[in-house]
């Protein structure tokens, strides 16, 4: 059964026990939460808060909202916008609006992810299956590492040409991976997901606690949308999701690699949680709607794992954020 | 006797106004930085617990200074990101990292004066645009001037400067753990010049 979202509002209002806890405990954090909103200094808590939690609940809300405004068929096919939305939402709360033009890499990630939103929602309605996965593993993941990497685009060495080489093999792994025709939607989420975990644990020991914080932002963002497709696969992650939510991770990698001092090889270890879906099949427990996403979970896991264990040798005994 | 008189004056007059000539006004002199001899410094305040200090160890600038008005002088610096340390590799790590320098992406911050004010006999006050991260504010620092004299072993002119004042990094977009560390960084740079 699912629900619509004026279905989900009013057993919040009529359940009592629902409500109490919404009106007592959530609604007076949210709102003493957003009058400091700009004053919360302490790291843990903001991440927990804008970009844990507020993207999980955008994604949920937004996912089932076009489900419930545009009906089953074409709010089912909207509905991976919610990925590349509560993104943005989870960044603007704990960044701030990006400047336009857009000065930096970081605030070059929201133009590029709400350019992918764009893109993939005309290729969701136009349903050009070969058009639209041309354009999504080949030219997306270019436009990406151009924009970002544009200025040592015009200065290629020998070393930087095969850095530039090996970040597009990666995002075409990755585009290719979220367009995987005929794989359960929920898995494809779990593979960013964890992806996604991945990154942050490596990008916080490499000693960029921001880069960390926008990778736990596309977590929750994939969170919430997985929530919604669990433990009955409903809705499609479909370009929207992939070029929003999968440009996210993209564009975030890009900055890891060009502006970073993270180890390159564990991170490039984390593609491999991206075949996780495909090479999940073997496993019987995997047909089953409900098992599926976590036998993915567990099997795209292993990369991580192993990405995140070379991070840390190589970091030594200590890889907290020294300041 | 008469002509010869007339003449002779004429001829003296004469040699004295093409020997006469009015004292030029003094021009700027031009000083490079002398980087064994320059500091780069800032200091920040972390969880009010301690100050934190570091130092640009690669920089570079000129100052065009008129002494006689100082108001003509201008200075132009350029200091590498990536060049702070702070004694503690780790945290030079950090500091480079795209959380606060952005050192790859924005390897070079530049300072360019557009006013300057003498405030009394050796100090002035200093304003011009700092460039970091990609953006320009303007930023005013409390000048002495210190010194100025020949260098008796190196024989060149040299003079030096202390400067001193303060920003807030998250005007320039470092904004990551403004709570903790803080917002105000003091500066203070320690300046010696050689004339060119």
């Amino acid at each position: 059964m699912h629900l619509t979202f004026r279905q989900l509002i009013t057993i919040i209002n009529i359940h009592p026990c629902l409500f109490n806890i919404f009106n007592n405990k959530i609604h007076p954090l949210i709102r003493q939460s957003s009058l400091r909103m700009f004053k919360l200094d302490d790291l843990v808590s903001e991440v927990l808060l804008y970009g844990i939690a507020i993207p999980i609940l955008i994604g949920i809300a937004v996912t089932l909202a076009l489900r419930g405004c545009f009906g089953a068929t074409f709010g089912k096919r909207l509905a991976g916008l919610s990925v590349g939305i509560a993104f943005l939402i989870g960044y603007i709360l704990l960044f701030g609006w990006a400047d336009f033009p857009a000065r930096s890499s970081g605030q070059k990630v929201v133009y590029l992810v709400f350019a992918g939103l764009v893109a993939g929602t005309v290729l969701d309605l136009i349903d050009r299956k070969q058009m639209g996965g041309f354009i999504l593993k080949f030219v997306w993941p270019a436009a990406i590492i151009a924009w970002l990497g544009w200025p040592q685009l015009g200065n290629l060495n020998a070393e930087s040409t095969l850095t530039f080489g090996l970040l597009y093999l990666g995002a075409v792994i990755v585009f290719d991976r979220l367009n995987t025709p005929g794989e359960r939607h929920s898995n494809l989420s779990v593979a960013l997901m964890t992806a996604a975990i991945g990154a942050s644990f490596i990008a916080f020991i490499g000693a960029s606690g921001s880069l960390s914080q926008k990778f736990a932002i596309v977590v929750a963002a994939g969170g919430g949308f997985l929530l919604c497709n669990w433990p009955t696969s409903r809705y499609p992650f479909s370009a929207a999701a992939a070029a929003g939510g999968g440009g996210a991770f993209v564009a975030l990698a890009t900055s890891v690699v060009l502006f970073s001092e993270v180890h390159l090889p564990s991170f490039a270890i984390l593609a491999l949680s991206f075949f996780a879906p495909s090479l999940s099949h073997i496993l019987p427990a995997q047909h089953s709607d409900a098992m599926g996403p976590v036998i993915v979970g567990m099997v795209s896991a292993i990369p991580v794992v192993a990405g995140v264990g070379l991070a840390l040798y190589i970091a030594g005994d200590s890889f907290e954020l020294p300041f | 006797m008469k002509l010869t008189k007339l003449l002779y004056i004429a001829f003296i007059g004469t040699a004295f106004l093409i020997s006469y000539q009015p004292a030029e006004p003094r021009a700027a002199d031009t000083y490079a930085l002398d980087k064994p001899h320059t500091q780069i410094t800032f200091s920040v305040n972390r969880g009010g617990w301690t100050r934190i200090s570091g130092w640009f160890e690669k920089f570079d600038g000129t100052i065009l200074f008129d002494e006689a008005n100082v108001a003509n002088s201008k200075v132009k610096a350029s200091i590498e990101a990536g060049s702070i340390n702070t004694g503690f590799a780790k945290r030079d790590a950090h500091l480079r990292s795209p959380d606060f320098f952005n050192a790859k992406e924005f390897p070079t911050m530049l300072f360019t004066s557009t006013k300057i004010v003498k405030t009394g006999e050796k100090t002035g006050e200093m304003t011009g645009n700092f460039t970091m991260l990609g953006v320009t504010k303007p930023v005013t620092l409390d000048v002495t001037f210190n010194r100025k004299a020949m260098h008796p072993r190196a024989k060149k002119m040299f003079t030096g400067f202390t400067a001193k004042g303060s920003l807030k990094r998250a005007d320039f977009g470092m904004k990551f753990i403004v709570g903790a560390v803080s917002n105000e960084v003091q500066i203070e740079i320690q300046a010696l010049a050689v004339k060119k």
